[in-house]
């Protein structure tokens, strides 16, 4: 394999598949990335057997060929190279690899492409298609309510389906729940309606991947996921298991509806959080006409009490939750004024901006004492 | 023919001998035992607590004649081996021949039990040792041995005996592991006539298993089958998912003994070990085979230890075993097999900073007696004047303070803060879907004995079929960790501070392990400067901030005179 490629262009390519490679493995050979130069280009691959990042930049290709390269080392080289062209030679017979550019000459040790496990992309199957930086701000919105803890593997990430020409993104992780959707674009069977569940590591790699202009398309199949965004794709395994049926715990009506401020009510929050930050005390959202009390109480440290203006229609609220669930809603939720729903002091309550249909957060609140 | 021997006395000195019954649960296990040996394939187990224990099994085996039945009360008397070669080849759980004499000394055993063949069955009723009757009955094929009146002439052991429940939960345990065993026999354990568990007895481990554990358990688990003659291992494991907190969902069996065997946990765990957190340990039913020359069960009175003359080869045949099961599971994709051979590219992973090796002699010995911090009287604010360097070995905050280096161990400080939060009643979270979780015959007898306090403290659960519980609401202390995992670990904590206990005393325990549970949740993590200083500032506040609730220091200082002098600078 013999190539010339551009320093800047394969920089980004291997710093953006970089993020796939196997930080710690059983499997030695997934510390590298998979290079293979055909025709015109440069095919760049990298993988942890969960996920897979696939790029290609133009090369001008002398001799064709594969090579695994060490990553972190390759990366660093290459990003550390001046503008201008690398060139890139292996040496079949032990797999060292030679970059040169004007007046230096590296040799790095490879391995056999052979050695590679071969991944399948899934290039023919039908994909859906939507905007970029719409399916940014759905992964925005949602991936955060996603279980972190592996004990129940299918919560850690993502439901993702096709519902009446939308796609629809929920996670939850039993204490609440976030939910998007976005038109979609284009549909040739990427998506079914029973959807399929993606990991949120892989969904915060896609979200990186994105940016504001153009589209993305998403093919999933059996076991397995693809994103492609331009020359990019980025393929991840699904998790297993069934996602928990959450329409069934979203409320169909409620007690009581207040709209106010998104801003002024984060703020609120959060100061209230603050005092009782290391005790694990809840907030407390007492409203009556239009008045909302914020109070937060640590009797270490003091007594935290705001009030803010809202429109109230239904009952009066007394409700209390953890900080971090409340905190972590407002600032999914878009808007200059948001709606907030309850069902009762120990029911769920929504929150959702109130000209958007389209994003709604569901959390649970806590029996304080 | 008779066919039960009093072994001679050359016999009998080389057979490890014990006491065999020291709680209802050794009762249990030993008749299981019995029943196991007569080849029979359905056994009842009923337990009752009034005053003092009763314990029926019976079986479908092939039961005694009426000549052999008074002998299987004699002392050294058994059907199972008759010379030393037999005792190198036993297949069978029993050979000492002294479980129902023993059984028989300390409370009244009646044994009813009947050959295929006989026409009638026999009865003999032993009190105290002593024979009381030996009579012709009518009887089913098979043998029911009685006994009630447990250590009725042992007060004190009846006195140590722990709670009903405990011991319950215990029996559960012993008559769970054997019916893992012998997923051939159809298994029914009740106690006071509440069904506790019941096996199909058709043949398939995992059938036995969902019976046992539930199905959502049995999803997760993977199939392992390796062999390296002459040693087989087989069995199921579970994905990480089902990691619990401690390692009472181990089960190992050699030659389908149940056996605790450090070979076979270590070899167990070694292949997950990259994959399990720390704390975390696998869930496993694992079974080795080979010729019964190869073991020494005759370690243990209680049978339960077991040698092997190949330690390492088996330890590695089920590391091998386990590994590939696992990454079996996870790879979906075609890996070549050079690449798993290959040393390659790998990177050396970065090293966390290592632990200090302090040794007790020579130079080291400077700094080796250190004093822990609680022992230094009247600097009560020496913790809010700390400032954390950093984290050693993600377990401790590393500080300078007045007049020297100080260490705090993490745990132990969330320990205590967390157990005075805990004080009066913990706020709850509600759950926005019930969790179902299935904890195990053993963990669900010890949830229904603790049920009230756990609720206490935030854990509301009901019972959710036969296996499982679903969880509606967990203390909020827990933050966002994940509930199931949380519960387990609490059940298992509960289940080693030992004997159940009632009213504050309950309340108390039920408090620590919960501090403790918390402690390990939030301990595991890194810590960022800031979070540092917010735990130590949370410790400074606390009453009692120099100890954790059981009583470990929180706080180690290293005075700076000693640095010093260490570096001959004094
Ligand atoms: N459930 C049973 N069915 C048939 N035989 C039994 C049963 N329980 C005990 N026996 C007979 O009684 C003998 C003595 O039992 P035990 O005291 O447990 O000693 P061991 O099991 O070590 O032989 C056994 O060897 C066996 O022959
Ligand atoms: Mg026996």
């Amino acid at each position: 394999m013999k190539l010339i490629a551009s320093q800047e262009v394969l920089s980004e390519a291997l710093q953006t598949v970089s993020r796939a490679v196997a930080p710690r493995t059983t499997l030695p050979v997934l510390a590298g990335i998979f290079l293979k130069a055909e025709e015109d280009h440069l095919q760049l691959l990298a993988s942890d057997l969960e996920m897979a990042i696939r790029s290609r930049v133009a090369a001008d290709v002398e001799r064709a060929g594969a090579v695994v390269v060490p990553a972190r080392y390759f990366a660093e080289l290459v990003k550390r190279a001046p503008a201008g062209d690398i060139e890139i030679a292996v040496n079949p017979d032990n797999w060292t690899v030679e970059l040169q550019w004007a007046g230096a000459d590296y040799v790095i040790h490879g391995e056999a492409p052979e050695n590679y496990p071969s991944l399948p992309f899934g290039e023919d199957d039908g994909s859906c298609t939507l905007e970029q930086a719409m399916l940014k701000e759905m992964i925005r919105q949602t991936v955060f309510a996603a279980a972190t803890d592996e004990a129940r593997p299918v919560l850690t990430g993502c439901l993702m389906r096709l519902r009446n020409g939308h796609v629809e993104m929920v996670a939850t992780d039993g204490f609440r729940l976030a939910y998007r959707r976005v038109p979609l674009v284009d549909d040739d069977q990427g998506l079914t309606d029973s959807g399929v569940v993606i990991p949120a590591r892989a969904l915060q790699e896609v979200a990186r991947l994105l940016g504001d202009q153009g589209t993305v398309s998403i093919s999933a199949r059996a076991n397995q996921a693809t994103f492609t965004v331009a020359d990019t794709k980025l393929m991840t395994r699904l998790l297993e298991g069934q996602f928990p049926a959450f329409e069934k715990v979203i409320p169909g009506h409620y007690r009581s509806m207040m709209r106010l401020d998104r801003q002024r009510f984060h703020q609120g929050c959060e100061r209230a959080a603050l005092l009782g930050r290391d005790r694990g005390m809840g907030v407390r959202l007492t409203v009556q006409g239009g008045t909302l009390t914020i109070t937060g109480v640590s009797s270490e440290v003091g007594r935290v009490h705001e009030e803010l203006q809202v429109e109230l229609e239904g009952e009066a609220i007394e409700i209390t939750f953890n900080p971090r669930f409340l905190l972590d809603g407002l600032r999914a939720v878009a808007g200059e004024r948001v709606i907030f729903e309850t069902t009762g002091p120990f029911g769920p309550a929504r929150m959702r901006g109130e000209d958007d249909p389209d994003f709604y957060y569901i959390v649970l609140p806590l029996r304080a004492v | 023919m008779r066919r039960i021997k009093v072994l001679n006395e050359d016999v009998v000195r080389h057979i490890a001998a014990g006491e065999v019954v020291e709680h209802p649960a050794s009762v249990v296990k030993e008749l299981v035992e019995n029943a196991l040996d007569a080849e029979a394939s359905r056994i009842v187990v009923e337990v009752a607590h009034r005053g003092s224990w009763t314990i029926r099994v019976s079986d479908n085996g092939w039961g005694m004649s009426e000549e052999d039945a008074p002998w299987a009360l004699e002392r050294h008397a058994t059907s199972k081996i008759a010379s030393l070669e037999d005792l190198r080849r036993v297949r069978t759980l029993g050979f000492r021949g002294e479980a129902l004499p023993s059984i028989a000394a300390v409370s009244t055993l009646e044994l009813v039990t009947r050959t295929p063949r006989a026409p009638h069955g026999t009865r003999v009723l032993v009190r105290g040792g002593r024979r009381q009757a030996v009579e012709p009955v009518g009887c089913a094929p098979g043998t029911t041995v009685t006994v009630t009146d447990l250590f009725f002439n042992v007060p004190v052991r009846a006195k140590h005996l722990s709670g009903d429940k405990a011991e319950v939960a215990r029996i559960t345990a012993v008559v769970t592991a054997l019916a893992l065993a012998n997923p051939q026999v159809a298994f029914r354990l009740s106690h006071e006539g509440r069904r506790l568990l019941e096996t199909p007895g058709n043949g398939e481990l995992l059938d036995a298993v969902i019976s046992l554990y539930g199905r959502d358990t049995a999803e997760q688990l993977l199939p392992v089958e390796e062999c390296d003659e002459p040693f087989r291992v087989r069995g199921l494991i579970g994905r990480m998912a089902l990691a619990r907190s401690d390692r009472s969902h181990q089960y190992f069996f050699v030659n389908n003994r149940p056996v605790r065997s450090r070979t076979l946990r270590t070899g167990l765990e070694q292949a997950y070990a990259t994959s399990l957190p720390r704390g975390k340990y696998p869930w496993a039913v694992l079974f080795v085979e080979c010729t019964p020359e190869l073991v020494d069960v005759n370690v243990h009175p209680a049978k339960q230890r077991v040698r092997f003359t190949a330690e390492a080869r088996v330890r590695e045949l089920v590391r091998r075993a386990v590994e590939r099961a696992l990454t079996g599971a996870r790879t979906g994709w075609e890996i070549p097999k050079s690449a798993v051979e290959t040393p390659g590219v790998a990177e050396k992973p970065v090293p966390y900073l290592p632990a200090p090796s302090v040794s007790a002699k020579g130079e080291g010995a400077h700094i080796a007696d250190l004093e822990p911090l609680w022992d230094i009287a009247g600097e009560s604010d020496v913790l809010s004047r700390l400032r954390p360097l950093g984290q050693l070995a993600r377990r401790y905050i590393v500080c300078e303070g007045p007049d020297g280096l100080y260490l705090v161990d993490q745990h132990a400080a969330h320990e205590r803060i967390h157990f005075e939060q805990l004080q009066g009643d913990p706020a709850v979270q509600e759950l926005l879907m019930p969790v179902v979780v299935e904890p195990g015959p053993e963990q669900l007898a010890l949830w229904e004995s603790h049920r009230v306090a756990l609720e206490r403290a935030g854990f509301r659960a009901e019972q959710f079929g036969p296996t499982a519980l679903a969880l509606r609401s967990v203390p909020s202390a827990l933050g966002n960790a994940e509930p199931r995992d949380a519960f387990l670990q609490l059940l298992s904590r509960l289940r080693e501070a030992g004997p159940a206990r009632t009213g504050a005393g309950e309340w108390e325990l039920v408090q620590r392990a919960l501090a403790a549970c918390v402690a390990a949740v939030k301990s595991s993590q890194p810590l960022s400067m800031e979070e540092m200083r917010r735990l130590i500032s949370s410790l400074a506040a606390t009453p009692r901030p120099w100890t954790c609730p059981h009583g470990r220091p929180t706080v180690l200082k290293l005075p700076q005179q000693r640095i010093d002098r260490y570096f001959h600078r004094s």
